[in-house]
């Protein structure tokens, strides 16, 4: 391990200087950010809490990108797990920011109707029903990425779409 | 669903993608690289003051510390006996603040990115102490608790700074679940490491009472059931004593020093005292305040526990708005208030002193009798934690690398 010097670039054996490392991770964030608050504000229902499980997300992966190959499926990842780890800990680790609070999301009645009954799913078959329909994952990729067996997706694929189809019949 | 009706999976897919299309986000780019910068400087600026801080360490012991990791010398380790008196501003990096059980200290931890570290807010005197770091190394889901007597940090340990591919947030392999105990008095941590039970979580410490300390573990979606533990803190030697109950489910978002569970069917809740006295089981249906479908509702109402208060929060559906329902469990269930109308539940919390309890919500925190007659209210900033001591309530907010700021609101 060499330090920074006046450079303040500290170069660790195996690992790209951090110059490097910070590039890539701006990059990625270009590249991923949008998109990421857009798939955790789905998982979470809440935007202020996925601004934050994003901000969080980059900040985890900035040390994981070196010999990552695909740091967008990396942090997707991440994302996810935080999402999950968000809702399973809440109000355990509370964790704030001094920040402004996100602009409302401003929706059509017939979507935000729906969003509602979306948002008021449990939590993991809220999760099943974004990364099914929303990313596309197959069933088995749902289970894979949440971590629960295959027939419990299904399960919570026929539940939640039953509840929304109350829903929309309503 | 008559044949005419749409759908629910392509009315589904256009809702999600409406949302996703109408969800904005705020660049935080310049946040993020402020974050990074600190994580790359902080090798350096640290290097001068550890020099010079080994030194005195070599020239006082006669002890070598030697160190592990990339990250350089940042912190001394456990070696530092004695507090140290700081200011809130001087905290620093990503922290939890915790639950003051029957005193006046506030336990607030560093964890994750930055090497752990304690420091002890005493809601009397107004003031931050530093304590001794718990270990030489990070923590993560870093939980505390602290009573005038100790503090107790749970988390996963992590001697150097690893990140997993997979999921990019635990220690890996050489992670190890601790619990980290330190006793005021005398001014030092021990520390018991926790075996890995299978699919559950790292263990999370829920109240302390007396000299004992109960852990959680929270439930996982492999592993639903809520499991418990006991600490004797007093003990020469660390040792984790499992409880011996039913199958539970635990209110979420549960505020030491009380604990709650319920069978699967909810309906009974056993309740812990913070005075220490026996722990007691309520039958939640009598009354008819609750019943057996409570925790098969489509939403599950969240559930708060503070003392002896239980709040029930149920969200909304399509025709019913949100509503929650404070109950406090005595001899008998008996309601004490019910409010209606709630627009967002999402960060409803509850805290509960001697003789008072406050709800924070929509901006607002409102703090009232156990009767429910309202005592005081006081605008909740974004973020802001209520934290119930004894000298009274104790708003904490986490300003990121500004410190943590705490007001005390005085009740009237």
């Amino acid at each position: 391990v060499a330090d920074g010097g006046a450079e303040e670039v500290t170069v660790v054996a195996g690992r790209r200087s951090d110059e490097a490392g910070r590039r890539a991770l701006l990059d990625l964030y270009d590249a991923e950010h949008a998109a990421m608050v857009r798939l955790a504000h789905l998982l979470t229902g809440s935007l202020a809490v996925a601004e934050d499980v994003v901000h969080d997300a980059f900040l985890r992966v900035y040390d994981g990108l070196d010999g990552v190959r695909e740091p967008g499926a990396y942090l997707r990842r991440t994302v996810i797990n935080l999402c999950h780890s968000q809702h399973r800990r809440a109000g355990v680790e509370r964790r704030w920011r001094d920040r402004q609070p996100p602009p409302e999301v401003v929706l059509p009645p017939e979507v935000d109707d729906t969003w509602r009954a979306v948002r008021a799913l449990p939590a993991r078959q809220r999760a099943v029903l974004v990364l099914r329909f929303y990313l596309d994952l197959k069933v088995d990729d749902v289970a894979d990425t949440l971590g629960v067996p295959v027939g419990t997706v299904k399960s919570d694929i026929h539940r939640g779409l039953a509840a929304l189809a109350l829903e929309v019949e309503r | 669903m008559s044949a005419d009706a749409p759908d629910p999976t392509d009315h589904l897919r256009r809702t999600l993608a409406a949302v996703a299309a109408a969800t904005p986000a705020t660049d935080r780019r310049d946040e993020l690289e402020a974050a990074v910068d600190a994580q790359g400087g902080r090798r350096v600026r640290w290097l001068l003051p550890a020099v010079a801080a080994l030194v005195v360490a070599v020239l006082a012991t006669a002890f070598v510390v030697t160190r592990g990791g990339d990250e350089g010398a940042e912190q001394t380790g456990p070696a530092d006996e004695g507090t140290e008196a700081t200011t809130p501003e001087e905290i620093s990096g990503l922290v939890v603040v915790g639950d003051a059980v029957g005193g006046d200290l506030v336990p607030i931890v560093r964890y994750r990115e930055r090497k752990a570290a304690v420091w002890l807010y005493d809601a009397a005197e107004d003031r931050v102490e530093a304590l001794p770091p718990p270990i030489d190394g990070w923590l993560v889901d870093a939980t505390t608790v602290a009573s005038d007597d100790w503090v107790v940090v749970t988390g996963e340990t992590c001697p150097h700074r690893l990140v997993d591919a997979d999921t990019g947030f635990v220690c890996g392999p050489e992670g190890v679940d601790a619990v980290l105990v330190y006793d005021v008095a005398a001014g030092r941590w021990s520390r018991l490491d926790v075996p890995r039970q299978g699919e559950a979580s790292t263990p999370t410490v829920m109240s302390i009472v007396g000299a004992t300390a109960t852990l959680t573990y929270l439930p996982t979606w492999r592993s639903p059931a809520v499991a418990f533990a006991t600490v004797d803190l007093a003990a020469d030697e660390l040792a984790l004593a499992p409880r011996d109950v039913e199958p539970a489910t635990e209110c979420r978002r549960a505020q030491s020093p009380a604990l709650w569970f319920t069978r699967p069917d909810a309906t009974l809740a056993h309740v812990e005292a913070a005075d220490g006295t026996e722990g007691r089981t309520v039958d939640l249906t009598a009354g008819g305040l609750l019943g057996p479908d409570l925790w098969r509702a489509d939403p599950v109402p969240d559930c708060l526990s503070a003392r002896d208060l239980l709040l029930l929060a149920r969200h909304p559906t399509p025709t019913t708005p949100s509503t929650f329902t404070v109950y406090r469990l005595q001899d008998r269930p008996v309601e004490v208030l019910t409010v209606e109308g709630t627009a967002d539940l999402t960060g409803l919390q509850l805290v509960a002193g001697p003789d008072w309890f406050a709800t924070a919500e929509d901006g607002l925190v409102v703090v009232r009798d156990l009767d429910g007659t309202v005592r005081t209210e006081v605008p909740h900033e974004e973020h802001e934690e209520p934290i119930a001591t004894e000298t009274g309530l104790v708003l904490a907010r986490v300003r990121g690398p500004a410190g943590v700021a705490f007001r005390v609101i005085p009740l009237p």
